[in-house]
This record gives C-alpha cells, structure tokens and sequence, in this order.
C-alpha cells in the first residue's frame, strides 16, 4: 500500500482498498448489485480515484489468481504482472 | 467484479443501461442523485460500504440537498468512510451519515504544522491592480518550471488563461474550471499531470485531492476561502516525499487572513515583491481588448465575478469589496472603464429599503448575465442552495465554481432582506426610479444640426446680437457707441433703418432707370447719325475703301523712297490735294469717331452724378 501511495493519492488508495477488500470477503458477486460507492465532490478527483480502483481491483484480481486465497488479499505483484492484468 | 465512473458531462443514456450491473460506482453526488431518481432498476439497498472523498467538502451545505437525497436511498447498516485532510468533527454533519461510534484517525494531529514539512510558503502583500503584472512577472521568472495558478472564480480564470495566451510567456499554459466542456476539463488535467513545466491556471475544484505529480510552485493569486482552503490548495506541491513551495499574494485590505492562517498552524514566511520594477502588462492587455471585443468582455466578466465573489465571502473581516481597488483593477486588466457593480447597488438599497419590483428585474438581468450553467451536472444542482458557516470551527469547503458561489449570492440576499429597515424612507424613494436616459437626438442630415448662434463683439468687448450691434451702431451718435440704457429700443431704431435704406433704394432705382433711359437713347441717336452719315457720305465710305487701299500704297511707296519726294511731286496737284484733305478728314474721324462719345457718356454721367447728389 505504500508503494501505491508514491503514485496515488493516499487517501484514495486506502478508501478504495478498504472498499474492494470488504467485497472481496463478502465474496461479492456480479448478481449482488451495488456494493460500494465512492462520492467526491469534483469529476477529476472521481477520474483520479477510478483509476486507483482499476489498478487496485486488477492487483487484487491477479493476487487472487496467484494465491487462490480470497480471504487473505496481499497487494504483492511485480510491476510486469500488475500491467498486464491491467491490460 | 465490475466497477463504473460516475460524473458529470458524460452520456447518461449509456451510463443508464450499464449502471444497474455494477458492483462499484466511483462518482459525483450530482450525477449520483440523477441516475437514483431517473434510472430504474438501480437501487442500492445491499449497499456494504460508502467511501466520501474530501468529506467535509462534500458534507459542506453547498451540497447539503443533493447529499441527503443521496444518503435517504442508501441502507442504513452501512460503513462509511470520511476522507479530507481537513476533517468536520461537527457532531450534526456526522449524525446525517447516521454513524455509530464514528473511529477518529489521524496522521498528524499532533504535528507543529498542518502543511507537509518540506513546503516552503511565502505570503506577499500585492495591491490587487498589481496581481497581474505579479503574475506575468512569476511565470517569465519560471519558465522551467510546474506551476499550479490559483484563482477565485471561473471568470477570472478563463480571461487570464485566453489574455496570457495571446501575450506568449513561453511556457505551456492550461485552464481548468467549472465551465469548461467535461473532454477539455479532462485534456487540461491530463496534460497537467504528464507535463514538465506547465502554468495550470485553476480554480478551487483543483484544490482538493488531485495528485498532479511534481508540482514545483503553488500560486494563490487571490485570498483563499479560509483556511481549509488554503492548505488543500497547497497540498497540490510537495506531496509525499518531495519538495515544494507556495506563494500566496494578498491585497493590503486581507492582511487578516494571515493571522487566521498563524492560528490554523500555518507558518507562513513573509517576502515582498519589488513592485516598481515589476513591468505592466496593462499596455499589451489594452491592445488585445481592443483587438478582440469578446476578450473585452470576458475581462469585464472578469472583474465583475471576481468582486462579486469576494463580496459573497462569508469571512467578513478578511473580505471587504468596498476596501478593493475595482476600478484600479478594472484597468489594470485593460479596461478603460471599470463595469458596473450591481450587486453593490443591490445591497445598499437592500440595506435601505425591502426589495422592490426594481430589484426582482435587476435579479432576472444578473440572472441573465450569469449565463446558463453547463447542463445536467452535478454544479446545476447546487444553484438554490445557500452556504452558511460557523466561524468557530475550522471547517471546509471550497469552491466547485461559480455555482456555489451563487448559492452564497442567493444566501447574502436572504441575509440582507432579514434584518429590519433601519429607518423609514420618504414615500418618493419607495417608488420605482425613474430610468432617465441621456440620449442624443437622432439626427439624419446636416440640416438639422445646430450651426451656433452669431454673437458680434463692440469695441468695448460686450457681446451683443447681431441685430442689436446694428442698431447700436446706426442709432447710437453715428459714432457705434452704444447706447446701452435702452437696448430695447433697436428693433424701432432697425425698422426706422430699414424705412430709409428703403427710400435710398426706390431714389437709386430711378436714378438707374433714367441713366438706362439716357443711355438707349443716346445709343439710338448715334445709330441715327451714323445712319445718317452713311446715307450722305456714300462717296466718302468708296473714298475710305479707296483711300484705305491708296494710302497703303502710298505707305508703301513712302517707305520705298522716302528720299524720293519727286514722284509726288510728278502727280498732278488737285489730286493729291484732295487726296490730302480726304486723308486728314478720315483721320479725323477716325479720331474723333472714339473720342466723341466717351465725351458724351462723361456727360451722361456727370448729370447723373449732379441728380443723385441733388437727390
């Protein structure tokens, strides 16, 4: 997580880890519908934030792959993998 | 899990189709609010976690309205996390979240500062008419460099960012504010983001949270909001680890905000700027305002929203309108005049007197002049509402754009109708003005335009009527003395005048007449003679034909032998005696004959001249 602080903004990445991870031991499923919102008050800072989230959610993604272990996601990935699950 | 972005200017027909599938919305409360209203099968009820970004924004009354309509469609058995750096601990703001034992966690709280450590701030004091050169003169000083510009409204950043276009600092230059469409809002802060050196000039919407890599310089043109402001306006630079400074320029009148800001654990290093040698931009502004009149116009716009908005601050001891320079300001950008001020106007007579039917349509003129706000977004929805503070708490809030600030406007009418009329106005100022218009009148040829009036000056130097001078001079001792006693009697005098001019005339008139009669008469009796001496003198006019010839050849024979004088001699003597006579008689006629009636004419005249002077 500190490590995406260096390239996101902090309050963002620890919202949307919180956010991505209480789905995540929800077992959140697409049937479930809306499971987390996240409000800001300008459209760049709602930009800036999905991008977090997409790169968060792709890391996670790909860490659930590796591990197969959904109740423990480690943001743990080298940069080549993290790009290409965000591909 | 799929995940979907939310705001406004984007296509809400396709967001409708795809938002009922999503499992995590990113989003803006407006847009929010519009797809819970409008799209169907999109509900929130197994909502688990909602995420407010810059909460005390976010819960600040300018999106009060929208945010508790937002929250009525969520469940009540949620999480809910509040982010900001500067965050409400105000009890009511958090009970409207409905939090349960609400868990408090800071980073610093305990730190000296509020600001990051390796954050250099500077304040300068800057008389608003010299901000601008100011600011010309930072960004010629760092081209090199990453600056984020600062200002209050909409306005002032759209004309700053089109007039330093047009003037070419030689360093990239990019706006982001309010109304600008949702692809060039998002082209500006994406080139921002990747550029090196840069001057983005922005209003407060990029205050807050937006992670612009490497700011080198943060730049606050105009006196922020409050404190919260400001330190979410510098947070933009040395963010995380690295380095950054910020400059802060305050008019004299705001010098107030500095001490707010000593108190909000904000330690700011005081610089002052040369101002003598800081070169004026005005100069070039006036040519480009008058090259381009909508640029003229977005510079009145400029000024106007500017003052307006430091009116509508809610900070009264930091933010006086009436302590501002407008009109120094106004020409400062290149205004020869300065725009008017209606909102002043309104206030004062709000202050005097209730509202009247005069004030409701100078609101639909100001209503007008606002223009409309770029359409279905979230800023639409905060129009009616209105921002009110406690000064106690430092508590946040910024500037979307221009919408609240017109939310404020609404609030400080409302304000300014609350309290009673201090005194009772006299009937007549109740009454709707009269509008008085100095117009010129319409005037389509030379014909109807006044030509002055005649006014001839007597020797003494008094101005007088033509007329009047006339008279004086005719009537008053022959000598143009005037008689300056009985003035009115000129017109007698004039009148009498022109009696005599009149006789003068009818006598030279018949004067003229008989010298014409005279003169034909004469004419005629000369004709006759001549007639007459024809008719006797045929012989004579063969003898002129004759002579005319013979004396030629006598010249002739003359110049040939003048020596010669015995040829003459040879003719015969009668011949050439009367030749002789007939020659002197010719010439005496020819003599006479030119001479003899300018005779007659002098004559003529003479007598006439006699009658006229008998007359």
């Amino acid at each position: 997580m500190p490590g995406l602080c260096l390239v996101f903004d902090a309050s963002a990445v620890v919202g949307v880890c919180q956010l991505v991870e209480k789905l995540f031991r929800l077992r959140w499923s697409p049937e479930d519908g809306v499971g987390g919102i996240v409000i800001t008050p300008t459209r760049e800072l709602a930009m800036q934030i999905f991008d977090t989230l997409r790169c968060v959610g792709a890391a996670m993604h790909h860490c659930c792959q590796c591990t197969c272990s959904p109740s423990l996601p480690v943001l743990a990935c080298s940069a080549g993998s993290l790009r290409a699950s965000t591909r | 899990m799929s995940a979907a972005l939310l705001i406004g200017g984007k296509d809400v027909e396709y967001e409708k189709q795809k938002v009922s599938q999503m499992n995590i919305l990113v989003a803006t409360p407006g847009r929010l609010l519009q797809h819970m209203d409008e799209t169907p099968l999109f509900d929130c009820v197994n909502l688990q976690i909602l995420v407010l970004d810059e909460a005390d924004r976010i819960l600040d009354l300018g999106f009060a309205a929208t945010l508790d309509a937002i929250l009525d469609n969520l469940p009540k058995r949620r999480q809910t996390l509040l982010f900001s750096a500067t965050q409400t601990r105000r009890v009511s703001d958090l009970a409207r979240l409905s939090l349960r034992d609400p868990e408090y966690c800071a980073v610093h709280e305990h730190s000296a500062s509020a600001t990051p450590p390796r954050l250099v701030q500077m304040v300068a004091t800057v008389p608003l008419p010299q901000k601008l050169h100011a600011l010309w003169a930072f960004l010629k000083l760092h081209l090199n460099h990453k600056t984020l510009v600062f200002a209050t409204c909409c306005r002032q950043v759209a004309f700053l960012h089109e007039a330093l276009r047009q003037l070419r600092p030689g360093v990239p230059l990019r706006c982001l504010h309010g109304r600008m469409k949702q692809p060039r809002r998002m082209m500006a802060y994406t080139e921002f983001c990747e550029a090196s050196a840069m001057v983005l000039l922005a209003t407060d919407i990029a205050a807050r949270g937006l992670d612009f890599p490497a700011v080198d310089w943060v730049l606050q043109l105009d006196c922020p909001e409050d404190c919260a402001t400001y330190i979410h306006r510098v947070g933009r630079t040395a963010r995380y680890t690295s380095a950054g400074k910020a400059l802060l320029l305050l008019d004299p009148s705001e010098g107030a905000m500095v001490d707010a800001l000593a108190t909000a654990k904000v330690a700011l290093k005081r610089t002052s700027l040369n101002l003598e040698r800081i070169p004026s931009v005005t100069p070039s502004l006036e040519g480009l305002l008058t090259a381009d009149p909508g640029l003229k116009e977005q510079a009145q716009r400029c000024v106007v929203a500017y003052l307006r908005a430091v009116h509508v601050m809610s900070d009264k001891a930091v933010f006086d309108v009436r302590r501002l320079d407008a009109v120094g300001y106004a020409h400062s950008l290149g205004l020869t005049t300065a725009p008017r001020l209606r909102f002043i106007q309104r206030e004062r007579k709000g202050q005097q007197k209730h509202a009247g039917v005069d004030d409701e349509e100078e609101e639909a003129v100001e209503e007008e002049e606002e223009g409309p706000q770029s359409g279905g977004e979230e800023e639409d929805l905060l129009r009616p509402v209105a921002r009110q503070r406690v000064s106690t708490a430092p508590q946040g809030d910024d500037d979307e754009d221009d919408a609240t600030l017109l939310g404020r406007l609404g609030m400080s009418a409302a304000l300014a109708e609350a309290p009673p009329p201090s005194r009772e106005l006299p009937v007549g100022d109740a009454k709707p003005r009269e509008k008085v218009k100095l117009r010129i009148k319409a005037t389509t040829g030379t014909a109807s335009r006044s030509r002055g009036t005649k006014i001839v000056f007597d020797a003494q130097g008094t101005p007088r009527a033509p007329l009047e001078a006339l008279a004086l001079e005719r009537s008053g001792d022959g000598n143009g003395r005037p008689e300056s006693g009985h003035a009115p009697d000129y017109k007698a005098a004039v009148s009498a005048r022109f009696a005599q001019a009149a006789a003068l005339r009818a006598s030279v008139d018949a004067e003229d007449k008989r010298r014409e009669r005279e003169l034909r008469r004469a004419k005629k009796m000369d004709k006759k003679r001549k007639v007459k001496a024809r008719q006797n003198g045929v012989l004579g006019a063969d003898d002129g034909v004759q002579f005319g010839n013979g004396y030629s050849d006598d010249d002739g024979d003359s110049d040939g032998g003048s020596d010669g004088g015995d040829y003459e001699d040879d003719e015969p003597a009668p011949v050439a005696a009367k030749r002789r006579r007939t020659a002197e008689a010719a010439h005496e006629g020819m003599r006479a004959r030119p001479g003899g009636a300018p005779s007659r004419i002098a004559d003529l005249e003479a007598a006439a001249l006699a009658r006229l002077a008998r007359a």
